[in-house]
């Protein structure tokens, strides 16, 4: 009901308006003034700057995401129900960290924003903290985990954020602000020589064949199984694996999938840097384009592929 | 150990962890409750021209074993008067005066927006946010 008079996100959506709206509250306001920016936004470096602009003190980020929660499929109506009908609502939650971790990034980077950063997003405990401090977050602001396990929480969160400092030699919260920060970069910036591959840990591994599976239907057809049917344990096959990590993401076995470097750590080179060189592939017989040095199997393997131990016949 | 006090332009707390201007910051019993239990700040919950709330207002998102992965709400800015919330505020401060307590504010108009930041800090706001987010969740 409020936005069709001129409130709330309709005014967040609209850079120039929150920007009016900034000045009026500094014409008065004697102390500081943190503008919350909502995340229902293309590019939320736009209200960021804006709210700057505006005379603004700091920003807080993110509010809530628009959402519809699910649906009652027995009574075709979406949750919350209110007499039989619903609304969307806002969404919030440990589901939103990575969200707003990224948009957090996008703020907190821009060399031209001088104001400090409320983070919000799915903080439950002292790591999550930890993580939006070092993208930047000055401070950080909690609901949902309240409303799930109450104002308790904040014991543990407290002790864990003074051990991890303590443990990293961070004698303030200055020290350790934005640490996270230069290590966030464009794609074209990343190292193409990097070359990490799987190792299964053969002590640890429980046979689930979770990653035999995950690789093969999911990735590069990179881990194989034995021919002996008693033994569940998958091999890595070395010269397939691209190293995506697929398969220690979700072996279900602390540390018994790792991902282990090949290179020799000598080489650095990126996509920018081979576009600058005018040194971009033209043809698919580059060392680093898909189809060399990159096996995949026939498509008529898929057919006489051996069935998984764990597949119902 | 570790130095916690925080500092974000101008507005102090003991430590970096605030309330988040929601349901728990809905009145001066939850968040002298929350500051008691070690809550560096609080943003009020926000406070704007009279509004009705509606019944149900929250959804969750479970996944698997795990309840309220993600959480979903069309409850609006406060619905206490504005009166009871300023008095509220004033009463938090005096009895935790180095707590950080933000008003998050929604109004319209410039004249409305003049009125109440001068309220917010006349009741003893250490800051004010504002709140450019839909008051139904956006």
């Amino acid at each position: 009901m409020e936005c069709e008079r001129g409130m709330g996100s309709a005014v967040g959506q609209e850079p120039k308006v929150l920007m009016t709206i900034v000045s009026w509250v500094k014409e008065v306001a004697k102390v500081p003034v943190i503008v919350k920016l909502t995340p229902n936004i293309t590019d939320i470096t736009r209200p960021a700057r804006a709210a700057q602009e505006g005379g603004g003190d700091a920003i807080s980020l993110i509010n809530t995401i628009q959402s519809l929660i699910g649906v009652d499929i027995d009574n075709f109506v979406t949750y919350p129900v209110v007499d039989g009908k619903s609304s969307n609502g806002g969404y919030c939650g440990p589901a939103v960290k990575p969200i707003a971790m990224n948009m957090l990034k996008n703020c907190a980077q821009l060399p031209d924003l001088k104001i400090p950063i409320s983070g919000i997003g799915g903080i439950e405990n002292w790591r999550d903290a930890v993580e939006f401090i070092l993208l930047g977050a000055t401070s950080v602001q909690v609901c949902t985990a309240v409303m799930h396990y109450g104002f308790g929480i904040i014991r543990e969160m407290v002790s864990g954020l003074e051990r991890y400092m303590d443990d990293k030699g961070f004698e303030n919260l200055d020290q350790m602000r934005g640490r996270a920060l230069p290590n966030v970069m464009h794609w074209e910036d990343l190292n193409l020589k990097y070359k990490v591959v799987a190792n299964i840990n053969e002590d640890k591994c429980i046979g689930c064949q979770l990653c035999y599976t995950a690789c093969e239907d999911g990735a590069h057809q990179a881990i194989s199984l034995s021919d002996d049917p008693l033994n569940r344990k998958p091999t890595i096959i070395e010269e397939n694996c691209v190293g995506c990590n697929l398969c220690s993401l979700v072996c279900p076995v602390e540390s018994c999938i790792e991902m282990q470097r090949r290179d020799d750590g000598k080489e650095h080179l990126t996509w920018k840097d081979r576009t600058l060189a005018g040194n971009i592939p033209v043809t698919f017989n580059d060392p680093l384009a898909g189809g060399l040095h990159h096996w995949v199997p026939e498509p008529a393997e898929a057919l006489t592929k051996q069935t998984p131990l764990h597949y119902k016949l | 150990m570790a130095n916690l006090q925080t500092n974000l332009a101008g507005i102090k707390s003991p430590n970096p962890f605030w309330l988040a201007s929601a349901p728990p910051t809905n009145s001066g019993y939850q968040i002298m409750k929350a500051f008691d239990a070690g809550w560096g700040g609080a943003v009020w919950k926000t406070l704007g021209v009279p509004v009705v709330n509606i019944s149900s207002r929250y959804g969750a998102l479970n996944y698997r074993d795990n309840r309220m992965v993600g959480f979903n709400n069309i409850e609006l800015i406060t619905d206490r008067p504005l009166a009871d919330n300023l008095r509220e505020i004033e009463e938090v401060k005096k009895r935790f005066p180095d707590h950080a307590v933000i008003a998050s504010l929604m109004v319209e108009t410039r004249e409305q927006w003049h009125q109440i930041v001068k309220d917010a800090e006349n009741a003893g706001a250490d800051g004010l946010e504002l709140n450019f987010g839909c008051p139904h969740g956006m």
